[in-house]
């Protein structure tokens, strides 16, 4: 049974229609890339999840918990953390430790577990360290894994990042991925990962793509992202070493379609020259 | 010039005044503006301005670092003595009186935040109007409100000087005369404004997201304590209060 289940969602915002039977599940330990264009709904799609938009029509059930009920909006968003795109935005306190001791507070636990809860977060995403710094004397990548240690301390069985790599550099969206790689395979929590980028959904598990407020996509990501028709068709462009995976198939060359990522590129033209 | 604005922003050291409990703090800033507003004569003036110095020096926070940040309203301040000097009965004294009033009252609010962190303000109005609960006053929500103010102005000051830095770059001008400056700075609120809106909605959605407004009834990471120096600060504001209003009552 899925962890978290979209149903047939229709919502609209006044007489703007931004979801249109839109369906979507979670699994545990699973790493999903949610991609569109701007303006396909991607982001209305993470609030639903987080019981912060309640749909006009359809369901939204998270680990048992329907979302049209309030009394289930707490048991929802304790087990969903949601990170935005700019970390900036979503600090609350003025040092490391204190921003990710913000949820457990609210949860209101006593302050000895709230201190194993911060100390555990932020030994996750490698902030120890930090944590009597001033949040903003972080980098955009360390901010970013603020943002996520505030959502683990909650304890949370899935976490959204809603397009919380798009404003990084290279080195810190790699550190990321691999992150929430670790979240999925060791902590066994749920990741949507929501984009525009599909060379974030390459090393993913599995992937929706939505256009116009439905699911128009999907599948494995070695399925999604080598159909580079249909992702231009739907405004969205292939790995750059997808691409040139498919080139190389083109050509004549045993190219595995699990080649998705520079890295996977890399070892297999390494592996093919030994 | 925005961007040297010191009201909100915490500066780590070593100190007295850091180490003391947020409630003692608060409580001191209270008895100091009372104490401020009822020096009226140039005695307990000065004697207000001997305690604030007094402070300045405790909390080991540079003057310079200060004064910098008293620049922005240095304008408010120059207008207002003057106005007191050309309309006022016996202007220069009220000048005098006005301008060291608001200068003691923004240096001692300035001290209370440089020596304690936003969080620690916050968790300290909390504790300390806590028994407002009773009259169904949202005690919380005030706290974290002016926690959130104090931490976006340092955020928004930046931005402001990042605006105003993206006009001049295509050719607008922040000199000349007060109706020119005004002008000028009409399309650097606009932006200023928008943004802070924009800021506000995703810190609602955050704070929502991380159960903001269900449950307060647990520990804090940092729980309040008093001390002994709380204690001996607490004995030290009460000796001054009493000081100050004997001053009041004789007339010096």
């Amino acid at each position: 049974m899925s962890f978290a289940c979209i149903e047939e969602v229709c919502h609209s915002f006044g007489s703007n229609r931004v979801l249109n039977a839109f369906s979507l599940r979670l699994e545990s330990g699973r790493f999903t890339v949610l991609a569109g264009r701007n303006g396909s709904g991607k982001t209305t799609a993470a609030r639903l999840l987080n019981a912060l938009v309640i749909p006009d029509r359809g369901s939204v059930i998270v680990d048992g918990y329907d979302s049209r009920d309030k009394a289930s909006v707490f048991e929802i968003r304790k087990r969903i953390g949601l990170v935005l795109q700019n970390p900036e935005n979503q600090i609350v306190a003025d040092t490391v430790e204190d921003d990710v001791a913000f949820g457990p507070e609210n949860l209101g636990l006593s302050s000895d577990e709230i201190r194993r809860r911060v100390d555990a977060s932020l030994k996750a995403v490698g902030l120890y360290d930090k944590r009597l710094d001033n949040p903003s004397s972080l980098s955009g990548g360390q901010k970013q894994k603020l943002a996520i240690a505030g959502v683990l301390a909650l304890g949370p069985k899935c976490i959204i990042l809603d397009e919380s790599l798009s404003m990084l550099d290279r080195p810190s969206r790699a550190d990321l991925l691999k992150l929430i790689r670790r979240l999925c395979d060791e902590d066994g929590i749920a990741v949507l990962l929501i984009t525009h980028d599909m060379e974030e959904a390459a090393y993913s598990d599995y992937v929706y793509v939505m256009d116009g407020g439905s699911v128009v996509m999907k599948g494995s990501a070695a399925e999604i992202l080598t159909d580079e028709r249909s992702l231009h068709l739907h405004g969205l462009r292939t790995p750059v070493a997808c691409a040139a995976a498919s080139r190389l198939r083109e050509k004549g060359y045993p190219v595995p379609q699990d080649v998705l990522t520079e890295e996977d590129l890399l070892s297999f033209i390494g592996g093919a020259a030994c | 010039m925005l961007r040297d604005v010191t009201l909100g922003r915490y500066y780590p050291a070593r100190s007295v005044l850091h180490s003391l409990d947020p409630r003692t703090k608060l409580a001191g800033l209270i008895i100091y503006i009372v104490t401020v507003f009822l020096a009226s004569t140039p005695v307990s003036l000065a004697a207000t301005f001997l305690a604030l110095c007094v402070l300045v020096v405790l909390s080991k926070v540079p003057v310079r670092f200060m004064i910098k940040g008293l620049l922005p309203v240095a304008f408010i301040l120059a207008f207002t003595a003057a106005l007191n000097i050309i309309f006022a009965v016996d202007g220069v004294w009220k000048a005098i009186l006005i301008t060291v009033r608001t200068l003691e009252v923004v240096f001692g609010s300035n001290i209370l935040t440089l020596t304690t962190q936003p969080r620690a303000i916050s968790d300290g109005v909390e504790k300390g109007l806590s028994w407002m609960r009773v009259f169904k006053v949202p005690v919380h929500d005030m706290a974290m409100t002016v926690s959130i103010a104090f931490r976006f102005i340092p955020i928004l000051a930046d931005e402001a000087g990042t605006v105003m830095d993206a006009r001049k770059s295509r050719g607008a001008s922040f000199s000349g005369g007060l109706i020119k400056k005004s002008r000028a700075l009409i399309p650097v609120v606009v932006p200023l404004f928008a943004s802070a809106f924009r800021r506000a909605d995703d810190l609602s959605v955050a704070m929502d997201s991380r159960l903001y407004g269900y449950s307060r009834t647990g520990g804090s990471l940092h729980p309040l304590r008093y001390r002994g120096c709380d204690m001996a600060a607490y004995v030290m504001m009460l000796c001054y209060m009493v000081a100050m209003i004997i001053m009041k009552v004789v007339g010096a």
